[in-house]
Order: C-alpha cells, then sequence, then structure tokens
C-alpha cells in the first residue's frame, strides 16, 4: 500500500514538504520501513547487478587485449628466435669457410747472425726483413700469425730466406786482403744482394760456372725480387742431374715457382726425393 | 588501440557518448588510457600485481560511467584521463592497502578535480559468493523490467519519458510495468537470502 509512495520517493519526485512528511513517517511507521528497506535494498542489488554485467563487459575486452599482446609477445620472440637461428647460421657458415680456408702456418725460423736476428713477416715482400736487436724474445716455436689465409705469396714470404753454408761464413771472415770471390761473399753475406750480383762479373770463368757461386747469385737475384734471372740459374743448375746442390736448388726453385703462382711445378720440386725429408718443405706442402 | 575503433575523438565527445548510454563510448575510454594507466600505476604502487591495478582501471571506467549516466556528474572540469587516473589510484590504495607500504602512499594529486567527491568507492565489499547469487537472481527478471526500473529509480527518468524510449502506449502501461518489476525483483533477491 506505500508502494507508490516508496517510489515516488526514490524517484526523487515529492516536493520538499512531501519529502519531509514521508522522512517523518518512516521514523514511525514500521511497516513502511519495512517496505522502504526490502525496496530500497532491491534496487540497490539491481545496481549491482548492472556494474557485474559492466565488469564482465570490461573483462571481455581485457581478455581480448591480453591475448593480442600474447599474440604479439609471441610473434616478437618468434622474430628473435628467427634473427638468433640466422646469426647462428651465418656464423657456422663463416666458421666453416673460414676454417677450411685456414692452414696452419710453419713455424717462423729465426736465423741470428751476429748480434741480428732477422725475422721474415708474413705480409712484407720477400727480401725485406724485420731486424731486431739480440735479446729481445721473440716467440719462435709458434707462427707469426695463425688461422689466416695464405697466398703462394705469403707463403714464399715466409719461408724464404737467403741460401747460407758453412763456408760461406769462413770466406767473409778472411784477412783484410780480399779476392774477388771473398768480396763476392762478403757482399752477399752481408745482403749487400746489387754488389754481390755486380761483383759476380769480375770472378774468373771457372768461378763463374761454379754451381755454389750460381746458388748465391740466385739468391742474390731473389732477394731483390728479381725473380726471372734466379729462375734462369736455377733451371739451369736443376738440369745437372750430377748437382751437389740438388737439395738447395730444388728448394729455391720451387720458392721461385711458387711465388709466380705455379704451383704445380713448385709442388713437383718441393716433392723432389732430395727435400723428402726437410721440414721446410713439408711445411710449405702443407701450408700450400 | 586501432583508428578504427576510435569513433570519439574529444573527452567532450566521449562524455556527451557516455550520458547518452552509447556503450562504444564505454569501450573506447577503458582501451583508450589502459596501457597508460597500468604504466603509471605499476610505478606509483610497485608492490601491487598487475591484474589487481587492471581491476582498480576496470572499476575507476565502471564508476565514471555510472556517475554520468545517472545524471551525477554532469560536467568534468578536468581531462577524462585525469579524473580516471585519480579514481584509479584511490581505488588501488582502498583496496590493496594489504600489498602497500605506508611509505608507498603519498596523497593524491587532486587540484581542479573537485568531482571526485561524487565518486562511490565502496562496491568491492561484497563478496564473490553474494555477487553470484545476486547476479543470477536479478537474471531472471526480464531485460525490460530492469531496464525500466534502472530509468526510474537511477537515471531519474519520469513515467512519461519512460513511456517514450521504451514505446509504450500509456504512461499508465508503464507504471504497471514498474511496479509489477519493483515486486518480482523483491520477491526474487528475498528468495535468494
Amino acid at each position: 500500500m506505500y508502494e507508490e509512495k516508496i517510489e515516488r520517493y526514490l524517484a526523487n519526485e515529492m516536493s520538499t514538504e512531501e519529502r519531509k512528511n514521508f522522512e517523518g513517517q518512516l521514523q514511525h511507521d514500521s511497516v513502511l520501513k519495512d517496505e522502504f528497506e526490502n525496496t530500497q535494498k532491491a534496487l540497490e542489488d539491481l545496481r549491482w547487478h548492472q556494474r557485474m554485467d559492466l565488469k564482465a563487459r570490461l573483462q571481455n575486452i581485457e581478455k581480448t587485449i591480453q591475448s593480442n599482446e600474447s599474440q604479439n609477445t609471441k610473434l616478437k620472440f618468434g622474430w628473435i628466435v628467427l634473427g638468433i637461428v640466422i646469426l647462428l647460421i651465418l656464423f657456422l657458415i663463416w666458421l666453416r669457410f673460414n676454417s677450411s680456408s685456414t692452414q696452419e702456418i710453419p713455424d717462423l725460423k729465426i736465423k741470428t747472425n751476429h748480434d741480428t736476428i732477422i725475422r721474415h713477416v708474413p705480409d712484407a715482400m720477400p727480401q725485406e726483413t724485420i731486424k731486431v736487436k739480440s735479446g729481445e724474445i721473440i716467440p719462435d716455436s709458434k707462427p707469426e700469425i695463425k688461422k689466416a689465409k695464405h697466398t703462394p705469396e705469403e707463403i714464399y714470404a715466409m719461408v724464404y730466406e737467403p741460401y747460407t753454408d758453412a763456408e760461406l761464413e769462413n770466406q767473409v771472415r778472411g784477412g783484410d786482403e780480399k779476392n774477388d770471390y771473398e768480396v763476392f761473399c762478403n757482399f752477399y753475406y752481408n745482403e749487400r744482394y746489387a754488389k754481390a750480383i755486380s761483383v759476380y762479373g769480375n770472378l774468373n770463368a771457372d768461378l763463374k760456372a761454379n754451381e755454389r757461386v750460381l746458388l748465391i747469385k740466385a739468391n742474390s737475384h731473389l732477394a731483390l725480387n728479381q725473380l726471372f734471372p734466379a729462375i734462369s740459374i736455377l733451371e739451369k743448375l736443376h738440369r745437372d742431374t750430377n748437382s751437389k746442390n740438388k737439395k738447395e736448388i730444388c728448394w729455391y726453385l720451387g720458392l721461385c715457382y711458387l711465388r709466380l703462382n705455379r704451383i704445380d711445378e713448385a709442388t713437383k720440386l718441393f716433392s723432389d726425393p732430395s727435400l723428402r725429408s726437410d721440414p721446410r718443405s713439408k711445411k710449405v706442402l702443407r701450408a700450400m | 588501440m586501432n583508428s578504427e575503433e576510435t569513433r570519439f575523438t574529444s573527452d567532450k565527445e566521449l562524455f556527451e557518448a557516455l550520458k547518452g548510454g552509447h556503450m562504444e563510448a564505454f569501450d573506447q575510454i577503458y582501451k583508450m588510457h589502459r596501457t597508460e594507466f597500468i604504466y603509471a600505476a605499476t610505478s606509483k604502487f610497485r608492490a601491487v600485481p598487475k591484474d589487481d591495478i587492471i581491476d582498480a582501471w576496470q572499476d575507476s571506467v565502471i564508476s565514471f560511467y555510472e556517475q554520468i549516466r545517472d545524471g551525477k556528474l554532469v560536467y568534468l572540469s578536468c581531462s577524462i584521463r585525469s579524473f580516471l587516473f585519480l579514481l584509479g589510484f584511490r581505488y588501488i590504495i582502498k583496496y590493496k592497502r594489504r600489498y602497500l607500504k605506508e611509505t608507498d602512499i603519498q596523497p593524491l594529486e587532486e587540484t581542479g578535480i573537485p568531482d571526485m567527491s561524487l565518486i562511490d568507492l565502496d562496491w568491492q565489499s561484497r563478496t564473490q559468493d553474494n555477487l553470484k547469487q545476486l547476479h543470477s537472481a536479478v537474471n531472471q527478471l526480464p531485460d525490460q523490467s530492469r531496464r525500466i526500473l534502472y530509468m526510474r529509480f537511477y537515471e531519474q527518468k519520469t513515467v512519461e519519458e519512460i513511456r517514450s524510449i521504451m514505446n509504450y502506449n500509456s504512461s499508465n502501461a508503464v507504471s504497471v510495468t514498474l511496479s509489477r518489476a519493483l515486486v518480482k525483483l523483491k520477491e526474487l533477491l528475498q528468495h535468494k537470502k
């Protein structure tokens, strides 16, 4: 029986006076009070229901957003993984390529002459050397450069050392009076190769034809990077089957061919029986 | 948010759309500042889990919408973003105190936002069981009845306005439906208890 009154009160449609009267009646009429409280509670519950609907709506939106975010994250992760895999593959290809083209470089040999250590460097020209004062520590048991690509020219630069022997050293130690042959040897020993070649012209016919003298002359040309005169001399010497210096002739002629990238001819010479037990030729063959 | 979804381009448009009960505006507001709110709230309340921050954001948007729809909030003196952020922070402080040390709770900057006092922050006080029961009871009431009750008692619409909106033949039909809906609602909720 109070429904209409309660409805008008809750819908805010009462005048100030009506409202005042209604609120006064609420204080004294327990039936009205119960009815009013029930209605108010029911409407409050209705409001809660509406809120829950709105909440469910937002939770659905949230679910969609999070699902999209998760997909985006997965996609990003996928791209990152793909990137890493590609980098890994490229790295492995590079590693494979690098290892197949890398060869062990032969140990560098250090020649000691008086107070000077001469060391050949891979990227220098054949005649170029680095002079270091004696006493400095130079690793002689390890290659100068490992795991690098080497052209025939580089291999040549690494292994070429001018010919020397014990006799040469004895001839250099002679007195002040020197004959042409001793002067020739002296210039050569002191790396004045151009002078040595020039003095060769003063030697007598026998000496000029001497196999050892010719080997030194060829080495002088080699040291001056004059490959063709050196080859010409060495090929002549190589044709002599009775040569006493066959091993050295094969070695230096092989180096000449190597320098000119005539690999087959060089290989043949380095594989000559005279050089079979020579560690230098083994190292060069490995490096080639 | 995709540009296709951005239907309302200004705060004013959004406000008017919410007033008119456009749920697209409601959805848009939720998505528009969501990420920024999560970031700001996470920086401000480091101990509060992300899910609770999202919960607070949802409550803020709903409260904001309700106040506008019910005609309690008719004018906004600040941006929607500022209003919602402040409201969201209040929800976090009110309901997530267990995560927060006293030192984390800084006084919120409210300058220029006088409308905040209208907002009812107390609507999380019910238990989940209670809410489930309520939901299933009210769901038994037809949609139309629910809508009429809402318009009448929350949106404060007159019977004549409801007749016009709901296309009833007469105001009397509206009054009868309204009375029946109210009785039914009370019955359903009594039964639930």
